[in-house]
């Protein structure tokens, strides 16, 4: 019986299944949507292209300025040197007397020179790096043509860039394949999937939160900090409910949407609001997500 | 062998409108605010596209986004406490006309459920996704996932057989 009940539920999903995926590919983007999409997509572009050219001349004002910085130390390295030259051969002219002296001399006003050197050298190599930099940004930018779209994977800007990612792309495939070997690939291939949804969900993520910095938001259910119990219009009394221990307080609005909150000790109060109604949602299940999104609240 | 497509937005609306519309109409609760997220979730998209390493990064991405701007969406004061008049899907066939609910009974029936619960379905049913693949993108636990895939079968099978 159990059996037969299990088959009739498999060949119902899989009808409904069919017909859900046959009905939705039905369902296309209206053309005029996509038109203006891309006029959007477009206009969006050349906004961050704007952007990287204000940025781009930003930078270079100060690579003028470093390529001066890069010819003046090892300028001042040369006028050293000729002073420490001209002042040597003064002594020189000055007395012949002493040999050592004029053997230690020289040897002195080149190490010193040398010393000049070795500092300028070094100068100009952390200069000649930052520049380095700036002219790989350069390149990457003339690789964008400067619309912020990238125009190819080919060039060599971009390709470092790849190449760089490379090793952290092969380590997560390391860690990925140490199980069995058959499901090596498809691990990988999710690991990647996930690691880039988890990447990007940061971003999306945090302009989410920024919108309900006093409370936490799961898409359907609200947790909010309050000073005292919450009013809920046209709302019955207020049934008090222990869930894992926690006294809640639960009622039905107007609307048929659930409210409940709990008070702790220091007299603050926690509201649970969600948009599901009573219909939707029985009573235990809304009270169980509360309790769970209270605790995940509660231990951040 | 042929050349990949270079990934820029214009190129991921070509292949992904479908897919986003979709599953921005079975999240809103009417076409003009699918329409807008639908615009929303490919303009965001600009600012992120040099970060897409694959076409499947960028397919991936678009779930997601379409997803957390719905949820945003959802949240607003607005939107919880204003009703619209037009039905809540609008199918449309290629040629651009609607066509009646009625020859759509199960994505008529499937708007009829709480918008977390469209989600599963359609995630589960129409993109063919995993518990596991559902739980990453919706950032939820694979238990709720599962108990929310359960229940949304069952009240989806009453809504079909109220209308048969």
């Amino acid at each position: 019986m159990m059996d037969k009940h299990n088959a009739d539920q498999q060949i119902t999903d899989r009808y409904v299944m069919d017909r859900y995926q046959k009905e939705t590919g039905q369902i296309h983007a209206p053309a005029d949507l996509i038109r203006r999409t891309k006029k959007a997509v477009r206009t969006e572009e050349q906004r961050l292209a704007s952007k990287d050219v204000v940025h781009e001349a930003a930078e270079g004002a100060g690579r003028s300025r470093s390529k001066a910085n890069r010819m003046a130390f090892p300028l001042t390295a040369a006028a050293a040197l000729c002073i420490a030259l001209l002042g040597i051969s003064v002594i020189g002219i000055g007395g012949r007397t002493n040999k050592t002296a004029l053997e230690e001399t020289p040897e002195m006003a080149d190490s010193a020179a040398a010393d000049m050197m070795a500092e300028a050298a070094e100068e100009e190599g952390v200069d000649a790096s930052a520049v380095d930099v700036t002219a790989d940004r350069a390149g990457e930018d003339e690789a964008t043509n400067g619309t912020g779209v990238l125009l190819g994977k080919t060039d060599a800007a971009p390709q470092d860039a790849e190449a760089r990612k490379e090793p952290l792309k092969k380590n997560g495939n390391t860690e990925a394949a140490s199980g069995a070997a058959a499901d090596a690939e498809d691990t990988a291939a999710r690991t990647d999937e996930t690691a880039a949804v988890s990447t990007d969900t940061a971003d999306t993520d945090e302009v989410l939160e920024n919108d309900y910095a006093d409370s936490a938001y799961d898409g359907y259910f609200q947790v909010v900090t309050m000073d005292g119990a919450p009013s809920v219009a046209g709302a019955s009394e207020w049934e008090p409910v222990t869930v894992h221990g926690v006294d809640f307080q639960v009622t039905c609005g107007e609307d048929g949407t659930w409210c409940a909150y709990t008070e702790e000790g220091s007299g603050k109060v926690y509201v649970i609001n969600t948009e599901l109604t009573s219909e939707e949602l029985s009573r235990e299940d809304f009270l169980e997500r509360a309790y769970e999104l209270l605790t995940e609240k509660l231990c951040q | 062998m042929p050349t990949e497509e270079r990934i820029t937005a214009e190129a991921a609306i070509d292949r992904y409108a479908d897919m986003v519309y979709r599953l921005a109409l079975s999240q809103m609760k009417n076409t003009i605010d699918a329409d807008d997220l639908f615009q929303e979730v490919f303009v965001r998209l600009v600012s992120h596209i040099r970060d897409m390493e694959s076409w499947e990064h960028v397919k991936a991405w678009l779930i997601r986004v379409t997803i957390n701007c719905a949820k945003k969406h959802y949240g607003l004061y607005w939107n919880k406490n204003v009703d619209f008049l037009e039905e809540p899907g609008r199918v449309a066939d290629g040629c651009g006309g609607p066509e009646l609910p009625e020859e759509h009974p199960v994505w008529a029936a499937v708007q009829k459920l709480s918008p977390k619960y469209r989600l599963v379905i359609h995630l589960y049913y129409y993109e063919e996704k995993t518990v596991a693949e559902i739980a990453r993108l919706t950032g939820q636990k694979e238990t709720t996932v599962k108990s929310q895939m359960h229940r949304a079968r069952e009240m989806l099978k009453d809504l079909i057989q109220e209308q048969y």
